[in-house]
């Protein structure tokens, strides 16, 4: 009667909809079922895409197909490059989007993507046979068969939202919580904690009085997270900076009995680089002025999102503080602030493709892997869809480097560490910071891409060629010689105080055809020569075990004194030689011995 | 054989590492392996000072190591392996040096010169698997060994340094990751901040810090290169137990040697290490137990000896009232106009006495039953160090490895004040602090990538 899918993912929220996408892209047929069509990709905190850590991201996942960085260009309404100053490594792109464009467009690119049926409906039962999954049922009486699944549920898996006393079962404000799905994940063993996150309050942008405001505005130029997109015509918006004073933390200070999180009612971590304005104020007493970022959510300029505000405190103590703060004086609020605590299962009971090792053909992404952020769930959505469906193909998983991705960097931290509090990505969690700047993220990850099939021939080309054009030029200016100076333009150009722009002007030699935003790869390129040599060089530490082949019959699992962490995250990536078994996250030397041994022991064996 | 291991035929690494324990010992042997192990014969010359011609395979040669980077030398026994009839089934040179493991790690740092890198934790054995040269039992043993968990036993050779020197290296590890913290809090977290600041405050850290290190590389330098020994003497009466305190002396440090050329026969000289440092101690017992009628040639011998001391210990019985020294008077005469920071009053026989007068004496102690020789020895070391000019942290660097650590943190530390004054921006003044704490986890043997983070959230108010 239903039909039969090759992928369910289940929740369309950041992280379902690029499960989904990828999936259907791949050639899967594909079912993604949310608790609301009206919320597909709904953004329930800040109205921003990118940041410092999650733009890398972002553009990584651009580069191997995803769709946020497309979405986001296609709907933001402020652009701005953070870290300017400080180095290329860690420039980062991120923007303000109109949040119901945002939803609209996504929601319309599903709509519109063969392979893929968008449905609505709470699921009740993940139902497995052989301890493989088989089917999923929905409250309504559906059962859709299918040979894998991804759960992408966020924050809805027995959520819980707290105001003040106020609590009540919710996955988001007002929107029903998937209690049953949680039951079904823990009959089939899933081991889950709680977490929780807060979200300011939204208010009236008429209500609040700008003048005086420090003003935040859009930066210049031609910012966007996908190489491919063209600058949308949306009109761009200003934020406004503002701050909390003394009174705001008195009000906050006197009430903190009053939150439930202080009271002792909720004991689990919420993030601490997002903190609730309780959590600030209890652990930097002595700073009373925080900032403030009233961000408009939407280009019909109604509703704000006050950044830096988020609290579970009671509602007229959160009104209290609000209109402590210059500007919000006489703030009229439209949703309050609020902490929702959520079921999160253990991240480490996955492998490295984001399946579940207990049951085969589940796997887990996003939020309720213990992340936050829409990049970060996002991200995983993508591996997950991806993986789910080579592994219908019998096809090797996408397993990213720490050297090749922040998206690898993440998976390797929560799958190999596990999370004690809500992740989010920060640079300083990479080791190799120079070669995942986001300005590489097509050399590093656009093959990929294009071999899943999901990165268009047109973009790749246009690549190889955009390297070339580069390699050129720095071939030039190798051979061309300032002769006052006596050094190549190559090397002038590796002075800090020396522009491209600049010196092909003053010296003369004839212009070249790059873009913008080639000649910024170009500089960076040369500038940072020496130091992304050393990393380079760090990622590619040869080892005198790299020439030795793995033969097919070794069973990591059996090797004596191999963790079986590591024997697991081995089989699962079948690696031809040493040399990729070294090149395989938190691999150490010893284990990388141990292997030997027994590649050797086979060997032998296999010779007599 | 042809999907077999060929490690004959990579390009492989020459690795070198000592054998036996690298503690102060009669001998400690160090093992080279790999395609340039024979290059170890460029620090080796024959008797006559020659290179040695031709370098026979199994063959031993009594010869002299000359390191690269000091004075050091010294006499040893080499033996060239040629692959595949050695251990490892590789080119092999193993050498026996006398067990000082000072002269060990300005052995190891000419080594490193030579391209030469550490072994890992069993990895001779390891490449003697892969060769051939060693059974399936055997692996199996060394799979156990390696897979005991390698950064647990690096703490725990960390831990198992000088109390101090941990401490300091702990400081160093906190200041690097203060400094990091700062600028991770920057990247990271902060928008518009004002550049110029927070590398102010970097400097503030990072410049101390240099000195710092300086100090404790140039005063190790200056220990590694102690060539001539410490002399210390032994004096006291007939029967006050000189002989068996040298023994006891030379039994804690489980000491070497052999005697000294140079020094008279009258007198039993010795050798053993304080903390590594070479002491020649002398037992001027010679003087009395020699022939009654040379006694006044021995007194003079003696105030020879003496006269060259760095450091005289005066022995006493407990039990003897008289405290004149020896029973001559030009030698107490000697004894008593000598700097008082170069004697020690030591009391012998506790065992044998109940009620002490322990003020008459710098040390109370027991040849026969050891007490007190461990606090006779940090005070010999105490004196050492002073007349040195020794900074007393340094001692725990005895490995030249950490030596070289340190060096490369000095140098990163130093791109990074470089960098800050030309304003180079925030990721490249990272990647060298990164490199300096990359080093101190070496030395440390922990990772701390979450610390970082974990100081940034306790220090720094994040979030808008």
């Amino acid at each position: 009667m239903f039909k039969k899918y090759d992928v369910i993912v289940i929740g369309a929220g950041h992280a379902g909809c690029e499960a989904a996408l990828a999936s259907a892209r791949m050639g899967a047929e594909t079912l993604l079922l949310t608790i609301s069509i009206e919320n597909v990709a709904l953004m329930p905190c800040n109205p921003a895409i990118g940041g410092i850590g999650k733009g890398n991201l972002v553009k990584d996942m651009d580069a191997l197909g995803g769709e946020m960085g497309r979405n986001i260009d296609a709907t933001g309404i402020q652009f701005r490059i953070l870290n300017r100053s400080k180095g290329v490594a860690v420039r980062a792109t991120r923007a303000q989007a109109d949040k119901y464009l945002y939803k609209d467009r996504m929601r319309t690119t599903i709509f519109d993507t063969p392979n893929l049926d968008l449905k609505q409906g709470i699921v009740t039962d993940i139902n497995i046979n052989n301890n493989e999954v088989e089917s999923v049922s929905v409250a309504s009486g559906e059962i859709y068969l299918c040979k894998k699944i991804v759960v992408t549920a966020g924050t809805f898996i027995d959520g819980h939202i707290y105001i003040g006393n106020m609590k009540m079962s919710a996955g988001r404000m007002y929107e029903p919580a998937s209690v049953a799905l949680g039951e079904s994940l823990s009959k089939l063993g899933l081991n889950h904690f709680k977490m929780k996150t807060d979200t300011p309050a939204r208010i009236r942008f008429d209500s609040i009085d700008i003048s005086g405001l420090e003003v935040l505005s859009s930066d210049f130029g031609n910012i966007s997270f996908s190489p491919d997109s063209i600058k949308n015509n949306l009109k761009n918006i200003d934020c406004y900076l503002t701050y909390t004073n003394d009174e705001t933390c008195r009000i906050v200070a006197d009430n903190l009995k009053t939150s439930q999180l202080y009271s002792g009612e909720m004991a689990v971590k919420g993030p601490r680089y997002c903190p609730s304005i309780e959590d600030k104020i209890k652990n930097f007493p002595e700073k009373t002025s925080h900032n403030i970022v009233i961000e408009p959510e939407s280009l019909d300029m109604f509703e704000c999102h006050i950044n830096g505000m988020s609290t579970s405190l009671p509602y007229d103590i959160q009104v209290a503080a609000y209109r402590s703060i210059k500007g919000l004086e006489n703030a009229i609020f439209t949703r309050p602030a609020y902490a929702i605590e959520y079921n999160v299962y253990n991240p480490k009971e996955l492998d490295y493709s984001y399946q579940s090792k207990k049951v085969k053909g589940l796997y887990l992404a996003g939020q309720l892997n213990g992340t936050s952020g829409y990049e970060e769930a996002a991200v995983q959505g993508f591996m997950a869809g991806v993986n789910a469906v080579l592994s219908i193909d019998s096809k090797d998983p996408l397993i990213l480097g720490r050297d090749e991705s922040y998206i690898g960097v993440l998976g390797d931290d929560i799958m190999s560490k596990g999370v004690d509090e809500p992740y989010r990505m920060f640079t300083s969690r990479g080791e190799y910071r120079l070669l995942l700047r986001e300005d590489r993220a097509e050399a590093r990850l656009l093959g990929y891409g294009y071999k899943l099939g999901l990165i268009r021939k047109e973009r790749y080309d246009r690549y190889l060629n955009d390297r070339e054009l580069i390699d050129l030029e720095i071939a030039r200016l190798n051979k061309l010689k300032d002769k006052d100076k006596n050094i190549s333009y190559h090397d002038l150009l590796k002075r800090p105080e020396v522009s491209y722009r600049d010196m092909i002007k003053e010296s003369g030699i004839s212009e070249s055809n790059l873009s913008e935003k080639l000649i910024d790869q170009l500089e960076v390129e040369i500038k940072y020569k020496g130091y992304i040599d050393k990393e380079q060089k760090e990622v590619e530490k040869a080892d005198i075990y790299d020439d030795i082949l793995v033969p097919d019959s070794i069973s990591y699992k059996s090797i004596p004194g191999l963790r079986l962490e590591y024997a697991e995250k081995i089989a699962l990536l079948k690696p031809k030689s040493l040399k990729e078994i070294r090149k395989i996250p938190g691999i150490s030397p010893a284990a990388i011995s141990v292997i030997a041994i027994e590649i050797s022991k086979i060997v032998k064996h296999t010779d007599i | 054989m042809d999907n077999n291991i060929q490690l004959n035929n990579v390009n492989r690494e020459t690795i070198v590492a000592p054998i036996t324990v690298v503690l102060t010992s009669p001998v400690i042997v160090v093992r080279i392996s790999g395609l340039e192990a024979i290059k170890t014969f460029n620090l080796i010359q024959d008797r006559k000072g020659a290179q040695i011609a031709h370098i026979e395979p199994n063959k031993v040669y009594f010869a002299k190591f000359i390191s690269l980077y000091d004075r050091f030398y010294d006499d040893v026994l080499v033996t060239y392996f040629k692959a595949p009839y050695s251990y490892t089934g590789e080119d092999v040179v193993e050498i026996s040096f006398h067990g000082n493991p000072m002269l060990i790690s300005s052995a190891l740092r000419s080594f490193y010169d030579l391209g030469f890198r550490d072994a890992r934790n069993g990895e001779f054995t390891m490449r003697a698997f892969l060769n051939g040269k060693v059974s399936l039992n055997e692996a199996e043993a060394i799979q156990e060994f390696i897979s005991s968990d390698s950064d647990t036993s690096l703490r725990y050779a960390y831990d198992q340094m000088n109390g101090s020197v941990g401490v300091l290296f702990d400081s160093f590890k906190s200041e690097l990751l203060n400094c990091k913290a700062i600028l991770e809090a920057d990247i990271d977290f902060a928008e518009d901040t004002d550049i110029s600041s927070i590398y102010n405050r970097l400097l503030k850290i990072v410049n101390p810090l240099l000195v710092e290190i300086d100090e404790l590389l140039l005063s190790y330098k200056s220990l590694r290169s102690i060539s001539n020994d410490v002399n210390l003497v032994i004096v006291g009466k007939p029967n006050v137990g000189k002989s068996s305190l040298l023994n006891k002396l030379l039994d804690s440090n489980r000491a070497i040697v052999s005697d000294i050329a140079g020094t008279t026969r009258d007198f039993i000289s010795e050798r053993f290490l304080i903390s590594g440092i070479p002491v020649t101690v002398t037992d001027t017992a010679g003087i009395r137990e020699s022939t009654d009628e040379i006694e006044s040639i021995g007194i003079s011998k003696s105030l020879e000896v003496i006269g060259k001391a760095d450091i005289i210990l005066i022995l006493f019985d407990v039990n003897d009232g008289d405290i004149s020294i020896l029973n001559d008077k030009s030698l107490d005469t000697l004894i008593n106009s000598t700097a008082s920071n170069k004697v020690i009053k030591v009391g012998n026989k506790s065992d044998l006495e109940h009620s002490i007068d322990a003020s008459k004496f710098d040390i109370v102690i027991s040849s026969k039953t050891g007490e007190g020789i461990n606090n006779l020895l940090l005070t010999i070391k105490d004196m050492i160090l002073n007349s040195r000019d020794i900074k007393p942290n340094s001692i725990g660097i005895v490995s030249e490895r950490h030596a070289m650590l340190l060096e490369i943190v000095k140098s990163s530390l130093q791109s990074v004040v470089k960098n800050i004054d030309n304003n180079f921006p925030e990721d490249m003044i990272i990647f060298d602090l990164n490199e300096s704490i990359r080093k101190i986890e070496d030395i440390t043997g922990e990772n701390y990538t979450e610390d970082v983070l974990s100081i940034i959230f306790n220090k720094f108010c994040i979030g808008k």
